[in-house]
C-alpha cells in the first residue's frame, strides 16, 4: 500500500520579482513609459578624493586645488567647477571632492597638499556615480529631496548634498537636464534600485557606462 | 520644520540631528568643583520659548549649526555656523545652493 500523500506534485515557491535585475544598470535595458524620457548610466572616474582643509588654511588649499585642476574654484560651497582633466566640488566649508580624469591624480593631489594644510582621503573605491539625464531628471530627484531644482536657483555648476532613499548623496547639476549623483559604493545598488523605480513613470533606458570627465 | 543651513540652504529637519542646548560650556578641566561638571553633563533647562540649540546637518554638509528656535512655535529666528568654520561662513553670506 503506497503512501499517496508523498506522490503529490511539488510546487515551486512563487517568487515575485518586479524587475529581473535589481541594483545594477544593464546597458540596453529599458523600462516604464514609451518612449523613455530618461537615460541612466553609471560613470567612472580616474581619481576621487575628499580634501578637508584645516581652519585658516582654506586659502592655500583652494589655490593648490585650482592649480592642480587647472580651473578657478567656484568661490563658495554648493558649487563645482571643471576643466578637461578634473572636476572640483566645494561641498562644505573646508571640504572638497576632487574628481580627476587620470588615476595618477590621486598621488598628485595627495602629494601637493601638506598634512598641516589639509587631510586627503582616497575615495575612488568608496563612491559610485550614476548619471540621470532627461527633461524629467529633476522631477525624479525631487521625489526624494526637497531641493529647488529650478535652473534659476540651482543652475548648471550647482551641487547639493542630501539624502536620497536614506542614502547620503552628492548631486551635481552638469547641465539643465543632466545630473550626476555620487553615492557610497556600499549603498549604490539601493540608489540604483530606487532611481530605476522612481524613473519608471517617465520611462528610462540604460546607456553605456561613461566617464565623469 | 525647515532649517536654513548657511552652507546648503533651506532643508527639511529630517536631514539634521539634534545636539542639545547650544549654550552650555564645559567647565575648565582645572575646576575641581564636581557640581560644575555634574551641571555641565546633566542639568538642562527646559525652556518654553526661545532656545539656542545645536543641530548637526548630518544629511548635508555635516556642519554643526547654532539654531535659535522657539520651542512653542518651532519658529527659527537665527541660524549660525558653529565650530571651526564659523568665520568662513560669515565671510560668505550667500553660501549654499
Amino acid at each position: 500500500m503506497s503512501d499517496v500523500s508523498n506522490e503529490q506534485p511539488r510546487t515551486e515557491p512563487q517568487t515575485t520579482v518586479a524587475r529581473p535585475v535589481v541594483g545594477r544598470l544593464v546597458p540596453g535595458e529599458a523600462a516604464g513609459a514609451e518612449p523613455p524620457a530618461l537615460t541612466l548610466r553609471e560613470l567612472s572616474t580616474g581619481a576621487l578624493l575628499e580634501v578637508g582643509a584645516w581652519p585658516n588654511h582654506l586659502e592655500k588649499v583652494t589655490k593648490t586645488l585650482s592649480d592642480l585642476a587647472g580651473t578657478t574654484l567656484p568661490g563658495r560651497p554648493g558649487r563645482f567647477t571643471e576643466s578637461p582633466s578634473a572636476l572640483v566640488c566645494w561641498i562644505a566649508f573646508g571640504r572638497f571632492i576632487y574628481l580627476g580624469a587620470a588615476a595618477e591624480d590621486t598621488a598628485r593631489v595627495d602629494g601637493a597638499l601638506e598634512a598641516e594644510d589639509a587631510a586627503v582621503v582616497d575615495l575612488a573605491g568608496a563612491r559610485r556615480i550614476v548619471r540621470i539625464e532627461g527633461e524629467a531628471a529633476s522631477e525624479v530627484l525631487n521625489k526624494a529631496v526637497a531641493i529647488d531644482f529650478d535652473p534659476a536657483a540651482f543652475p548648471a555648476g550647482a551641487l547639493a548634498q542630501s539624502v536620497i532613499h536614506q542614502i547620503p548623496a552628492v548631486i551635481l547639476r552638469r547641465s539643465e537636464t543632466v545630473f550626476d549623483v555620487l553615492a557610497p559604493s556600499s549603498l549604490a545598488d539601493a540608489l540604483i534600485d530606487w532611481m530605476t523605480d522612481a524613473a519608471l513613470e517617465f520611462g528610462y533606458r540604460v546607456g553605456e557606462p561613461g566617464a565623469v570627465l | 520644520m525647515r532649517i536654513h543651513c548657511p552652507c546648503c540652504g533651506p532643508r527639511g529637519v529630517a536631514e539634521f540631528s539634534y545636539g542639545g542646548d547650544g549654550t552650555v560650556r564645559r567647565p575648565d578641566l582645572s575646576v575641581t568643583d564636581t557640581d560644575a561638571h555634574v551641571a555641565y553633563v546633566f542639568e538642562r533647562e527646559n525652556p518654553r520659548g526661545r532656545h539656542v540649540e545645536l543641530w548637526h546637518h548630518i544629511g548635508g554638509c555635516r556642519h554643526w549649526l547654532l539654531v535659535t528656535r522657539d520651542t512653542l512655535t518651532h519658529e527659527i529666528t537665527r541660524v549660525e555656523m558653529a565650530g571651526r568654520f564659523a568665520g568662513e561662513a560669515a565671510r560668505m553670506p550667500g553660501a549654499g545652493a
